[in-house]
């Protein structure tokens, strides 16, 4: 499973491509088939990723400087282990790439459940995790990661 | 089979840039008794020269003369021949250099008789005798 | 928690992973890398009683440096090691990022509070194994490339060398022959002395030509595993071979069947290796090109057999509709190493070897064609005749045999081209094999040739037509037959009329095959 290779699926959609990354994204990662469709719109969607590592991100770092002058990159579905890496390196990020949805971790304190949501960038304030209601007791969820750390991709308003 | 003395000899052009390869197939026809003009050349220019002053029953040749000149000089000898209304003559293509190309090549210039250096005396005068159409003179000779 | 935590949280913009704990392995505090590295949120450290239920490392060894810090009152290190993180009730199975390869650092803050972090090497170590790996593969290949690389140098020096001695060698030779002649019918005194030198002469000049033309021999090994197969069933066996991957891409693989054979002489397994190639290459190229463009175009690779008369060859044609490839390119694609994939999925050496070997079967390799619609490759290969009497020159210049003769075998079935192929050379004889009668017969103004058999039930022209015309070309060469018993009639009405000199009969063993050819050379020699 960790040497699952990454599974890069391209889509293109009028001005816009979709890229699915599926498995994993480490020092074996190979985005030429990216670059080479130069496209002036990516929209990332992290969902199906597995595990990143620091290789991946430095990997993803040269993704970003070859094809961010030209193309607006937008990352969509962000799992907890890519908004950690985010959170870590610089680069990620830049005027012409931002994330638009990540997933955020929650516990149910009563009913010992775990959930991922969905949220958006845009819905974030302050670096404050959304109040989210557990599905089968409907009590309040706890944010299950810190959120000040969590949320330090979110440049403060 | 018995062999029959010829009253007239034949004549032969030998064209090697390696003088001592022309001395030894000279003396090689000559000691067969079947070749009374051997005449020798080491380079294509020699060789038109000779060409252009007699006519030769037999032409050995090179075939990597200077400058792969070797097949260049088959082609002109068959088109002079066709062109000067000689008897077609007969050419024996010698080698230590032989590559499949070659061989291809030489069966369109219509070269049936290729030797590999190194040849022996009975082999080269079994082919001589082949061209002629004349049965070979060598009393050890076993065809 | 209770204490005055205020002072550690500069921590928390520390990257590396930090916890306190106190002497009974209780969590103080932690950082936020903590959290992340250890895959706990918050809660489960709160949870947590011991830092045992966070990180799974023996008691024993954290006991250890414990005691030793606080002992000496400095940092203690801890080896590398596999440290598993805890995994919660809910979640059983150790995912393999749930192990994380690190070394342990103890900093004693007092004698009741420690600091614990953590170097975490996981990336460095599983690059460092996949450099090792990949450098050894890298070594490897270099072995094999520097070993086929020496060979082929060896080969083309072996040949050069050969050549450069051939000069001097006939020379020497011819010389020698000369003065034995000479010598014969003159009186000399030391007679036993000369004869004896001369004898020594001539039988170490042999000796040298026999390993020069065992030199030769090296650099063209291949030709001794030729044999005579129909191309149309060296192809089918290559489209098998590449049956799975097409089918899995969706790519269409077509040959266009000629309704003739195409029999040729031809290493078989190397002719399948080449066009394996060809056609991989062409899978290759329409895959990259699916996933690249928006627009589906319908991938198709198409095989084409064909006789080119005016060059007398045969080709082999393999058509992609693939993108093409770039002109920059073009003049390298059949270098060594030349690719233009990874390390890992391909070496480069395919088109390169591939060249070699139909190079060895005196032909030529050649992208023919290359535009945004697609590529084609020809493989060009002489006629069998041709190859065949290449392969009969070189024999019979390394033979210093006279009795060693050309025969040249007419026959459509490869099968029995072999089976004679295999006898004749067994007995020292030469074969020269053609599967069209009209083809044989125009070789037989360029090919010189001692002995011809001829099957009489051939589809385009049968042996009574073939002999009637050599017997146009030839009154002297003579002529078998090779036939079953049913066509036994002809053979008697045709022996007197085109003066055929014997007949094999089908089935036939070797014993048949060399006493009928003994009897008709000895025959004609009588003449």
């Amino acid at each position: 499973m960790s040497s699952e290779k990454l599974v890069i699926n391209t889509q293109v959609v009028g001005n816009v491509c979709k890229v699915d990354f599926i498995g994993n994204i480490n020092e074996d990662a190979d985005f030429e088939k990216i670059i080479a469709l130069k496209m002036p719109e990516y929209h990332f969607n992290f969902d199906q990723v597995a595990m990143i590592n620091s290789c991946g991100i430095r990997e993803w770092i040269s993704l970003i400087t070859k094809i961010g002058t030209q193309a607006t990159i937008k990352y969509f579905n962000c799992r907890q282990i890519v908004v950690e890496q985010i959170n870590v390196v610089h680069g990620f990020i830049t005027d012409k790439s931002q994330i638009q949805t990540f997933y955020t971790p929650y516990y149910c304190d009563k009913c010992n459940l775990e959930k991922q949501v969905l949220v958006e960038v845009k819905s974030i304030n302050n670096r404050k995790a959304p109040a989210i209601k557990c599905d089968k007791c409907s009590s309040k969820m706890e944010f299950d990661a810190i959120e000040e750390h969590y949320f330090s991709f979110i440049p403060k308003k | 089979m018995k062999f029959l003395r010829l009253e007239n000899k034949f004549s032969a052009l030998v064209v090697d840039d390696e003088q001592q390869i022309c001395d030894m197939v000279k003396i090689f026809l000559t000691f067969s008794g079947l070749f009374e003009n051997v005449v020798t050349a080491n380079d294509v220019i020699v060789a038109k020269q000779k060409l252009s002053n007699q006519k030769f029953d037999l032409i050995i040749i090179d075939n990597i003369l200077p400058k792969r000149g070797g097949l260049d000089l088959v082609d002109y000898i068959n088109n002079y021949s066709r062109n000067a209304n000689y008897q077609k003559t007969r050419i024996i293509l010698i080698s230590g250099v032989l590559k499949a190309e070659d061989v291809i090549s030489a069966t369109r210039y219509g070269i049936k008789h290729i030797l590999v250096k190194p040849f022996t005396n009975q082999k080269l005068i079994a082919a001589a005798c082949d061209i002629l159409g004349i049965s070979t003179p060598n009393k050890d000779s076993e065809l | 928690m209770q204490e005055d935590t205020q002072p550690f949280q500069l921590l928390d913009a520390l990257f590396e992973p930090i916890v306190i704990i106190d002497d009974k392995f209780k969590i103080i505090y932690y950082n936020h890398f903590f959290s992340t590295f250890t895959k706990a949120s918050p809660r489960i450290i709160r949870n947590a009683q011991t830092i045992f239920k966070i990180i799974n490392v023996e008691e024993k060894i954290l006991q250890t440096l414990l005691a030793t810090a606080s002992a000496n009152n400095q940092v203690a290190l801890s080896q590398e090691m596999e440290i598993k993180l805890a995994s919660d009730a809910s979640e059983e199975n150790l995912a393999p990022d749930r192990q994380v390869h690190a070394s342990m650092k103890v900093i004693p803050l007092s004698t009741t509070r420690y600091i614990l972090c953590f170097n975490v090497l996981s990336v460095e170590k599983g690059l460092h194994r996949k450099y090792r790996e990949k450098l050894e593969e890298l070594k490897r290949a270099h072995g094999q490339i520097i070993q086929a690389d020496k060979l082929a140098t060896l080969g083309e020096l072996s040949a050069s060398i050969a050549h450069e001695i051939n000069n001097p060698l006939a020379i020497a030779m011819g010389h020698g022959e000369i003065l034995e002649r000479v010598l014969e019918n003159e009186t000399i005194q030391e007679r036993e002395l000369v004869d004896n030198a001369y004898k020594n002469i001539s039988e170490a000049l042999q000796r040298i030509k026999t390993i020069v033309m065992n030199m030769k021999s090296f650099a063209h090994k291949s030709e001794e595993k030729k044999q005579y197969h129909d191309l149309i069933s060296i192809i089918d066996k290559s489209m098998m071979l590449v049956d799975t991957p097409f089918r899995a891409a969706g790519i269409d693989l077509k040959f266009e069947r000629p309704v003739d054979k195409f029999i040729t002489l031809v290493n078989r397994i190397e002719m399948e290796q080449v066009i394996v190639n060809l056609l991989k290459n062409a899978l290759d190229a329409l895959r990259e090109q699916s996933t690249i463009s928006a627009a589906h175009i319908h991938g198709i690779v198409e095989i084409k057999l064909k006789k080119n008369k005016q060059d007398e060859c045969l080709e082999i044609l393999v058509i992609d509709n693939g993108p093409g490839i770039p002109e920059k390119i073009q003049g390298e694609i059949f270098s060594p190493f030349f690719t233009t994939k990874e390390i890992s999925e391909g070496t480069g050496l395919g088109l390169s070897v591939s060249s070699k070997i139909v190079e060895g079967h005196h032909g030529k390799l050649q992208l023919t064609k290359s535009s945004n619609e697609g590529s084609i490759f020809t493989v060009q290969l002489p006629l069998i005749e041709v190859s065949s009497y290449v392969a009969s020159v070189n024999a019979l210049n390394a033979s210093n045999d006279a009795s060693r003769k050309k025969i040249l075998v007419v026959d459509d079935e490869e099968k029995i081209l072999n089976i004679l192929s295999t006898f004749l050379e067994e007995v020292g004889h030469t074969m020269i094999g053609s599967t069209d009668p009209s083809e044989a017969l125009e070789m037989m103004d360029k090919l010189e040739m001692d002995l011809i058999i001829t099957d009489y039930n051939m589809p385009r022209m049968n042996g009574h037509d073939f002999a009637k015309n050599v017997r146009k070309k030839s009154n002297s060469i003579p002529l078998i037959y090779l036939t079953s018993s049913q066509f036994l009639n002809h053979f008697q009405e045709d022996r007197q009329k085109y003066n055929i000199a014997g007949l094999i009969l089908k089935p036939f063993s070797k014993e048949d095959v060399t006493t009928i050819i003994d009897g008709v050379f000895k025959e004609a020699k009588k003449k």
